[in-house]
C-alpha cells in the first residue's frame, strides 16, 4: 500500500518536472530555418536644384543587401507641398538601370514640398520620405514651414495608398 | 470541553496508527499541508479574490469609463496624427509614447502620455479631436487589481517574491493535500469525490474542503502554472530556458538588418507587447537624411500587414528608434511584434504567433486562458468558478482548524515517530524546492529558524509543535 502511495506522489511530482522539459525537446527541432530576407533600402536622389515650371527628375535606388533591385513590383512618388498633403500627387516611376527608379515632373510654385516613394519588391514594403526646396526659399522660411504642425487633412487619409 | 475531547481522540488516533509506517507517512505530509496552508492560505486568498475580479474587467472598466471608452460614431474620423495634434495641445508638456486602436468604431482612441514622470492614458474621441478623458495609469481599475495580484498592492520586488512563492507553495499545498485525500481504506464515493453534507462537524467541514479540493486540484494547478510565466524567478527561468532551446521567439526575429549597437528590449521600448517577443531585441532605424514617417504611414503598414486591432503603435525613442506595431490582449494567434524603420518604413523585425517555438506558443495560450481570454466569457466563468472554489475551501479549511484546535495550541498534526519518514518526506520537499527555487530557499530558512529558534523559546515551541 505505502508503495503505492509514494509511487503516485512520484509520478506527480515527475509530471509536473518534465511538463517543461518534455516541451523543450519537441520544439528544439523547429525553428532552425533560414533567417528573413533582407531588407529592400531607398534612397531618394534629388537634383541639387530645382525652380518653378521646369522639368526636374526625380530618381530613387532600390537595393537590397548589396544587389541593386531591377524587379520591383511598384515604386511611386508622392509629392506634395508643405500642408497640402490632402492635394499629394501619386506618379508612377519608370525604370532605368542598376535598381534606378524615375519620375519627371515640375512644379508649378516656389516652396518647400514634400516626396515619399511608395516601393514594393520582393514582398517588401518601404516608403522613405524626405523635404525639398523648389526656387528661392531662404533658410529660416523652411525652418519656419518645417516646424509648423504638419496639418493633417480631416479624413481617414488613407486615400493615396493602394 | 468538546476540542479537547477531540483532541485526546484524535492524540489516541493518532498514537494507535504511529507505529506502523503509513501513519508516519500520513502523519508527516499532514504536517507539512498544515504549516504550509495556514501559512499561505492569507496570500492565497488575496490572489483568488483579486485574480477573480480582474478577469472581469474588460466589462466593469467598460461601465466604470464608459464615458472615456464611448463616443458617437460618425462618419469621418480624424487623421492619427490630426488627434496626436489635438493631445500635444491640450498636453503641451506631455509627450505621447504610444497610441491603441480599437476596432470598435464607437471606441475612442487611446494615447499614452508621460507627463512630469506619470504616465496616463487620454481618451481622444477620433471624430472630432476631442479629449473625453484622462486616467491616470496607477488609478485605473486593472492596474489596481493587478497590481494587487502580482505584488499585493504594496509594490515592489519583496511583495512580488512573496506571491510567486504563495503561488509555488500552492503547488506543494495540491500534492500533499491529494496525498492525504487519497482513499485509504475501503474506497468510497462519500467523502473523496462527493462530500457528506448530511453530517455534521469537522466530517461536515472535511468534506467541504477536501472533495472540492480534489475536483479542483487540477484547475488550481493549471492557474499556477499559467501564472508562472509573469514570475519575477521562475518566470525568468521560463524564459531562458526558451529562448536557450529556441522555443521561445524565433532566431531570426534579431536578424534583421544591421545588429543594434546594444540590445534594447522590445518591452522597454514599446507597450502591450506579447509575454513572448517581450525580450526581442529592438533593431535601430537608419537615419540618413530621410523624414520620420507619419502614423498614417504607420497604421497603413499595420493594416496592410494584416494587424488585428486592438493593436497599439509606440512611438520612436530619439533619432535610432524604431515605431513598435503590437498586439497582445485578444486572441493568442493575432499576436503581432513590429519593429519598423520609423524613417523608411522597412520592416525591422516582424514576428508572429505562427513564428513562435512550441513553449512560446503553449504559454501564450497559458496567459490567455489565466487571463479569461482564450475562449470567451465561458472562459471567464470558468476561471471564476475555480477562484471562488479555491476560497470556499480555504474558508472550509480554517473552519476545520478552529473546530480542531486546543486553546492553548496551534493545534499542529502530531510529528511521525518514525524519523525516516520524516526525512524522506523532507528530501522530497527539497527536491520540489530545487524546482520551485523560492520555494526550496524558503524550506532552508524555516528549517534553520525551526532548528536554532523557534524550539529553543519554550513558550513558541508549546504553543507551535
Amino acid at each position: 500500500m505505502k508503495r503505492i502511495f509514494t509511487v503516485a506522489l512520484t509520478l506527480l511530482s515527475l509530471m509536473i518536472v518534465t511538463a517543461c522539459t518534455v516541451e523543450n525537446e519537441a520544439g528544439s527541432s523547429q525553428n532552425t530555418g533560414e533567417g528573413p530576407p533582407e531588407i529592400v533600402e531607398v534612397d531618394i536622389n534629388l537634383p541639387e536644384k530645382m525652380a518653378p515650371n521646369e522639368e526636374s527628375i526625380l530618381k530613387a535606388v532600390v537595393t537590397q543587401g548589396d544587389e541593386p533591385v531591377g524587379d520591383a513590383d511598384e515604386v511611386q512618388f508622392e509629392i506634395w507641398k508643405a500642408n497640402q498633403k490632402q492635394d499629394s500627387n501619386l506618379i508612377d516611376a519608370k525604370y532605368d538601370k542598376d535598381g534606378v527608379y524615375q519620375v519627371k515632373t515640375s512644379f508649378d510654385s516656389e516652396g518647400v514640398y514634400y516626396v515619399q516613394t511608395h516601393v514594393t519588391a520582393r514582398d517588401l514594403h518601404v516608403m522613405p520620405k524626405m523635404h525639398f526646396v523648389v526656387g528661392d526659399v531662404s533658410e529660416e522660411e523652411v525652418k519656419a514651414i518645417l516646424e509648423k504642425p504638419q496639418q493633417s487633412e480631416n479624413g481617414t487619409d488613407q486615400g493615396h495608398h493602394h | 470541553m468538546e476540542q479537547t475531547k477531540q483532541q485526546t481522540n484524535l492524540e489516541e488516533a493518532s498514537s494507535k496508527t504511529n507505529t506502523k509506517p503509513r501513519a508516519s507517512w500520513y502523519q508527516s505530509v499532514w504536517r507539512w499541508h498544515f504549516y504550509a496552508g495556514l501559512i499561505f492560505a492569507p496570500f492565497l486568498i488575496i490572489l483568488a479574490l483579486s485574480g477573480a475580479v480582474y478577469l472581469f474587467h474588460p466589462q466593469i472598466e467598460s461601465y466604470l469609463y464608459h464615458d472615456l471608452y464611448y463616443v458617437q460614431e460618425e462618419q469621418t474620423a480624424l487623421s492619427p496624427t490630426a488627434q496626436v495634434e489635438g493631445v500635444k495641445e491640450a498636453y503641451p508638456d506631455g509627450t505621447v509614447t504610444a497610441l491603441t486602436f480599437y476596432d470598435d468604431p464607437s471606441r475612442t482612441t487611446e494615447f499614452s502620455l508621460m507627463e512630469k514622470g506619470q504616465m496616463s492614458s487620454i481618451f481622444v474621441n477620433p471624430y472630432d479631436g476631442k479629449v473625453a478623458g484622462t486616467l491616470n495609469n496607477e488609478e485605473k481599475f486593472s492596474e489596481i487589481f493587478k497590481k494587487v495580484h502580482s505584488e499585493l498592492f504594496i509594490g515592489g520586488t519583496v511583495a512580488n517574491r512573496i506571491v510567486e512563492l504563495a503561488a509555488c507553495w500552492a503547488v506543494i499545498l495540491l500534492i500533499t493535500g491529494l496525498y492525504i485525500w487519497w482513499p485509504r481504506n475501503k474506497a468510497s464515493l462519500w467523502g473523496t469525490v462527493l462530500p457528506r453534507i448530511r453530517s455534521k462537524g469537522r466530517t461536515f467541514w472535511r468534506d467541504l474542503h477536501a472533495v472540492p479540493a480534489f475536483w479542483l486540484s487540477v484547475f488550481i494547478l493549471i492557474l499556477i502554472v499559467t501564472g508562472l510565466p509573469w514570475s519575477g524567478v521562475m518566470g525568468e527561468e521560463i524564459n531562458r530556458i526558451a529562448t536557450s532551446t529556441n522555443t521561445g521567439y524565433p532566431p531570426f526575429a534579431q536578424a534583421y538588418g544591421d545588429k543594434p549597437e546594444s540590445i534594447v528590449k522590445t518591452k522597454d521600448v514599446a507597450e502591450d507587447v506579447p509575454w513572448a517577443t517581450e525580450n526581442v531585441p529592438v533593431p535601430a532605424s537608419t537615419s540618413s537624411g530621410y523624414e520620420p514617417l507619419s502614423l498614417e504611414d504607420v497604421s497603413y503598414i499595420a493594416q496592410n500587414e494584416g494587424i488585428q486591432k486592438p493593436y497599439t503603435i509606440s512611438m520612436p525613442q530619439g533619432d535610432k528608434g524604431v515605431y513598435t506595431i503590437a498586439t497582445a490582449d485578444t486572441k493568442p494567434g493575432d499576436n503581432a511584434t513590429l519593429h519598423v524603420d520609423q524613417y523608411s518604413g522597412a520592416l525591422l523585425s516582424d514576428v508572429r504567433f505562427e513564428e513562435y517555438g512550441i513553449m512560446a506558443k503553449a504559454i501564450t495560450l497559458g496567459i490567455a486562458l489565466h487571463e479569461g481570454r482564450l475562449f470567451g466569457i465561458a472562459n471567464q466563468i470558468a476561471g471564476l468558478m475555480v477562484c471562488l472554489g479555491l476560497i470556499t475551501l480555504i474558508i472550509s479549511s480554517f473552519i476545520m482548524w478552529c473546530k480542531r484546535k486546543p486553546r492553548q495550541m496551534l493545534g499542529a498534526p502530531n510529528q511521525p515517530k518514525d524519523k525516516k519518514v520524516t526525512k524522506t518526506v523532507f528530501i522530497i520537499m527539497l527536491g520540489l524546492g530545487i524546482i520551485m527555487p523560492l520555494v526550496g530557499v524558503s524550506i532552508i530558512i524555516i528549517y534553520l529558524m525551526d532548528r536554532y529558534v523557534l524550539r529553543k523559546v519554550g513558550f513558541i515551541k508549546a504553543w507551535l509543535y
